[in-house]
């Protein structure tokens, strides 16, 4: 089984690294086939890992030593990470598989995004079942680089529209501070407890003192948000919305989530310790469901991927509210079960390209889709509802409890409208009418997709029918106390005194006549003072949650976001014009002045008065002195000399005398 | 003499006689002055590994000779684990910024006096972290300075590069002269200008220890260039012709982390340091946030990459601060990798302004995307090295950095480790908008102001004889490639050279951990 587990990361590590040379290689026949390697590694990854599932929770596990300090970092068969693996896996095999299926030959996938694709899948399986924080931590960098690169693989760089190195570049930075929380919290931590190994590490963690535990349990949560996309660092995801079907449905609207939910999973016992900063998770939790869900709401007309985006954001927000309940095999369970569902949905209800007005499509396939994307959101809105029942029943606080049935509440109205609106826009004259970006991938055949479709419905069919025994199943898997499942009386009972469900309802009978009537979709953003304001409830709250959507989001968020960014350049370049330009050069030069001007001074008082002063009087003295000596020294040494002469001549004198 | 000291010697000797050579032989040797210089600088670096071995079976190879011996000065080379990763960085630098000027650098008959200065820089650098003696280190100290102050003033880019080089003589030579003003107290304190002497232990009043450490810190933190002493790096990096650029960056800087290494962490214990935790950290921080801020802001892509060089010592300088285990290993390991992701983006940038040249970055874009010479080669080499820089792994700087955050979180001051944690998104933004800005989105043809060296007005260097412009930008994209590797194989394999630099720890702080 080390082998296996081996080949489970190595094969699409390899893979991945070997298709660009394969690719150089290859003749161009056999590059047309090479687009099928992705799937194949990918299925052939999930197949492996559904073999490891019965060893799941040994004790299997492969060690090596990367950086010095930080111990072994084990690579293991832990049951839950197995599940997700599995299932994120999966998702991709059929993520691949439908996108070939919907798209036909014609969309032709970037050979860049299937090596991205497969790097990301053997990154992933390190995150889901390394034991290890700094093997995760790695591993999630990975990922979030293959993410970030999609935009880049997807787009050609063109010199109007869609940008996809900006893409990258916004993706790149979102993910890096939910990096950053996460590298911030590992660090604390392990300076603590003095391990990296998770289970051990997070064991301890209750023993940290206070500010310490707030920094780790913020870093985790600013992590977990920013990969779940909440509101309002689901910005990353939003980027994905220009992207081709596989990167946004897989990659970004599945892969990067179901991290977040793991690492959730993980560091939920930290948050029982965490004193304020769990009510902090609970607030953040409730308001980004409950606006998200709104958003998710409003966009609901205005393209399928950004209402999933804040759909995504809004179920995000659930996830931390069943942590911060301590829910910890719920959260785990979430990743499990919204994985089929959000593939199902983006598949579902990607629409019809512009001019290729699905003309073969019949009515009866319409159905199946609308049916299957309504059967989906049928089952994610009981989820919904089941996760709202945990969340009161865990001793949420009331209102947390409250929005947390609203954010249901909205999530199945939104569901509904998604459903009608997909029926509605697969008709022809409607697809016709619809402007879609120009990016987005050729043509949709309408019967090829449906086996996959039909395999997804199959998933979550299964999956509402035999609910209790899969929850006791992954309860035994996670070695959890089991989950507990009310019965119909309750449920109904529950459904009964909540104001949130009972709101719902009435949305939904207000609003029946939306989805039985059928009707030309303006799909122009509705204005503030629409004329059929009237028409019904849900109709009126959609166009009201919209606007808010507009005012938020484009208002308030894009503005946000570009005074930030323009806030950062403009202070930088002004930092740089005052400190670099003003304060330092103006201050070096000044000081230069300075330092000139004191030299001169200097140079006048000492050089030129001063020294020059001395040495001009000194060489004046010595002229003088000079002169004077030479005119006594020349006087005597004329005298001398004449003294000389005349001792001389004495001398010979004398000698001449003496001699003679 | 014995192996080891003949190794010793070769280290110091090889490019000095390299040096000498091109020197003697003039405008004779302009054609393969490159070889001289490369051959010098490679036997450097192999005596450097060849003294590995002597290392790790305790020796510490030693060679003295006699100075003035009226005033007990004496020439003494001394090898150990503190040494030994910068020896490295400067003897492979050296070698790589050689091997880059063969594609970069336009021969003439001056070419033999460019390769013997930078020979004498290297000599210089060597010679500081193999000195045994303050008399030595600060002669060797000031001979780094000299060599490429003359490189800059002489061989430097634009109208402004004798100002320049002024600038930048008289600002490192101010710190200079506070580390010459700390080692003559240093010696007049101790009666000994030999450093097994201090590492021995030394007893000085508290005062003066503070005075010192404050002298010392100082003095190398202008060779560091961090903030606000770093006014000289960025004009400096601009104005110097790019392999002596590459030397400064990703060599020289290194050399204020080991003159903090040496004196102050080497010779004082930990409670004597303990007063600077903070500065320090702080300085790091600030200089890091303001580097990448300053990186953010500028237009031309050395000044660029120069900034980047201000934020990236601030996160060595955080390290040393940390005092830990971590942080200082970190720290240095930093050094290393800094040496190697920024020699190979000024190789990228070098490239980049060797085939447009064009320096301002809003006149750059698509570069990936265009028909020009080896771009995309470049792109890919440019873009480990921005990842690289950005700290993401498995490329060589997460490790250190993972290192030097991880020292950080051991302190008491956790809000200003959070700070520096966060401070590294910035290093991310900057890196992402330079990468995207030079090669991605739509081409833009560039359009030099001006003519490069060897161009006509109006050329530009993609005008050139295409056969021309590919064999001399395979020469720059070699090394470039090379070191793109090398960040990738040190991120993947950090265990030999951390290991290398984890026995420098019994040398710092009085060896208590």
């Amino acid at each position: 089984m080390d082998v296996l587990l081996v080949t489970v990361i190595a094969g699409p590590l390899l893979a991945g690294v070997a298709l660009p040379a394969a690719r150089y290689w290859a003749g161009a026949s056999r590059r047309d086939g090479m687009p099928i390697v992705p799937l194949v590694v990918s299925t052939l990854t999930a197949l492996g890992l559904l073999v490891l599932l019965p060893w799941a929770g040994s004790d299997l596990a492969l060690s090596i030593t990367w950086l010095p300090g930080t111990g072994p970092m084990a690579i293991g068969l832990g049951g839950t990470g197995l599940y997700v693996a599995l299932a994120t896996t999966g998702a991709c095999a059929l993520a691949l598989w439908g996108t070939r299926a919907l798209q036909g030959t014609r969309a032709k996938q970037s050979y860049w995004m299937d090596v991205l694709a497969l790097l990301a899948i053997a990154a992933a399986q390190i995150a889901f079942l390394a034991e290890h924080f700094l093997a995760r931590y790695v591993a999630l960098e990975i990922v979030a680089l293959c993410v970030a690169l999609a935009p880049l693989a997807d787009l050609q760089p063109t010199g109007d529209g869609v940008n996809g190195g900006g893409l990258t570049r916004l993706v790149y930075l979102v993910l890096r501070l939910g990096d950053v929380g996460l590298l911030v919290a590992i660090l604390v931590l392990w300076s603590v407890v003095g391990t990296l190994d998770i289970a051990p590490a997070l064991e301890m963690g209750h023993t940290l003192d206070a500010t310490r535990l707030n920094w780790v349990v913020a870093g985790f949560i600013l992590a977990v948000w920013v990969k779940v996309g909440g509101w309002p660092l689901h910005l990353w995801l939003q980027a994905g919305e220009h992207l081709s079907l596989f990167s946004h449905s897989w990659l970004f609207a599945t892969l990067m989530p179901n991290l977040g939910l793991y690492l959730l999973y993980r560091v939920t016992p930290l948050l029982a310790h965490a004193g304020g900063m769990q009510w902090a998770v609970y607030g953040v939790g409730a308001l980004g469901a409950a606006l998200a869900a709104v958003l998710a709401l409003a966009t609901t007309r205005s393209g399928s991927r950004l209402s999933l985006v804040y759909l995504g954001a809004a179920l995000g927000g659930l996830a931390l509210l069943l942590a911060a309940s301590g829910l910890k095999t719920a959260v785990w369970m979430t990743a499990l079960v919204l994985t089929p569902l959000r593939l199902l949905f983006h598949l579902a209800g990607e629409p019809a390209p512009a001019g290729e007005a699905v003309p073969g499509r019949s009515t009866l396939a319409r159905a199946m889709v609308t049916g299957l994307y309504a059967l989906g959101g049928l089952a994610l809105a009981g989820y919904g509802v089941l996760c709202a029942w945990w969340i009161r029943r865990a001793g949420a606080p009331p209102g947390v409890a409250l929005m947390a049935e609203f954010a249901v509440c909205v999530i199945g109205i939104a569901m509904l409208r998604s459903a009608s609106a997909l029926w509605r826009r697969s008709h022809p004259a409607e697809a016709v009418a619809r402007e879609v970006p120009a990016t987005r991938p050729a043509q949709r055949r309408p019967l090829e997709g449906l086996p996959v479709l039909a395999l997804l419905g199959g998933i979550v069919l299964a999956g509402m029918l035999f609910f209790e025994p899969l929850i006791g199943h992954l309860t035994g898997v996670a070695h959890s106390s089991p989950l507990v499942l009310p019965g119909a009386f309750e449920m109904a009972r529950y459904l009964a005194i909540t104001p949130a469900f009972w709101g719902a309802l009435v949305l939904a009978v207000v609003g029946r006549r939306t989805f039985l009537r059928p009707r030309q979709v303006s799909l122009e953003p509705p204005t503030a003072v629409a004329g059929d304001r009237a028409l019904n409830f849900d109709q009126g709250l959609a166009q009201a949650a919209q606007i808010l959507g507009s005012v938020v989001e484009v208002g308030i968020q894009e503005r946000v976001l570009g005074a930030i960014v323009r806030g950062v350049l403009n202070g930088a370049r002004a930092t740089q014009r005052i400190v670099e330009q003003r304060m330092l050069n103006d201050s070096i030069q000044r000081v230069s002045e300075a330092v000139i001007l004191s030299g001169r001074l200097a140079y006048r008082v000492l050089e030129q008065e001063g020294l020059e002063g001395l040495l001009r009087g000194t060489v004046r003295a010595v002229l003088a002195g000079g002169r004077r000596m030479q005119r006594w020294h020349t006087g005597r040494l004329r005298r001398n000399l004449s003294w000389v002469a005349a001792c001389l001549l004495l001398a010979i004198a004398a000698l001449m005398f003496y001699g003679w | 003499m014995t192996y080891d000291h003949l190794m010793l010697l070769t280290v110091l000797v090889a490019p000095l006689a390299a040096a000498l050579a091109l020197a003697l032989l003039r405008g004779r040797a302009t054609r393969f002055a490159v070889w001289i210089a490369g051959l010098g600088a490679t036997l450097s670096l192999a005596a450097t590994f060849a003294l590995i071995p002597a290392l790790q079976r305790g020796d510490s190879p030693s060679l003295g000779f006699r100075w003035i011996p009226a005033a007990g000065i004496s020439l003494n080379l001394h090898l150990d684990w503190l040494t030994l990763p910068f020896l490295i960085t400067e003897a492979a630098v050296t070698l790589v910024a050689v091997l880059y000027s063969r594609g970069y650098h336009h021969a003439d008959e001056r070419t033999p006096y460019f390769y013997a200065l930078l020979m004498l820089f290297a000599v210089g650098m060597s010679g500081t972290t193999l000195a045994d003696a303050s008399f030595l280190f600060y002669v060797f100290w000031e001979l780094m300075l000299i060599a490429s102050c003359v490189l800059i003033a002489v061989w430097g880019e634009g109208e402004r590069k004798g100002a320049i080089a002024i600038k930048y003589f008289i600002f490192t030579h101010l710190g200079s002269l506070m580390v010459l003003v700390a080692l003559l107290m240093l010696y007049n304190a101790t009666g000994s200008d030999s450093f097994s002497t201090l590492r021995e232990g030394v007893s000085l009043s508290p005062a003066l220890v503070t005075t010192l450490t404050i002298l010392f810190l100082i003095g190398f933190s202008v060779k560091m260039a961090v903030f606000p002493l770093h006014l000289w790096l960025p004009d400096a990096h601009t104005v110097a012709p790019m392999s002596v650029t590459i030397m400064l960056a990703a060599a020289m800087l290194s050399m204020g982390t080991y003159g903090i290494l040496r004196f102050p962490l080497s010779i004082f214990g930990r409670d004597q340091m303990m007063p600077f935790a903070l500065p320090l950290m702080i300085a790091g921080v600030v200089s890091e946030i303001y580097g990448a801020l300053m990186a953010l802001a500028e237009q031309d892509v050395k000044r660029i990459v120069a900034y980047s060089s201000v934020s990236q010592m601030g996160y060595i300088l955080f390290g040393l601060g940390t005092l830990t285990y971590s942080g200082v290993i970190g720290a240095t390991l930093h050094v290393i990798y800094h040496a190697i992701v920024k020699a190979l983006l000024f190789m990228c940038v070098g490239l980049i302004i060797h085939v447009t040249g064009e320096r301002r970055i809003d006149r750059l874009g698509g570069l990936a995307g265009s028909r020009l010479p080896a771009m995309r080669l470049t792109a890919i080499c440019t873009g480990v090295g921005v990842l690289a820089i950005a700290g993401t792994p498995p490329l060589c700087i997460f490790d250190s950095e993972w290192m030097i955050f991880a020292g950080g979180f051991d302190t008491p001051y956790l809000t200003l480790t959070v700070l520096a944690v966060l401070g590294s998104l910035l290093t991310v933004a900057y890196a992402l908008w330079f990468f995207g800005r030079i090669f991605l989105g739509p081409y833009k043809a560039p359009q030099p102001d001006r003519p490069l060296e060897g161009l006509t007005a109006g050329e530009t260097p993609a005008d050139e004889p295409l056969a021309a412009l590919v064999i001399s930008t395979a020469a720059l994209a070699i090394p470039t490639v090379a070191l793109a590797i090398l960040a990738l194989v040190e991120g993947l394999f950090p265990a030999p050279v951390f290991n290398w630099v984890a026995h420098e720890l019994p040398l710092l702080l009085g060896g208590v951990w």
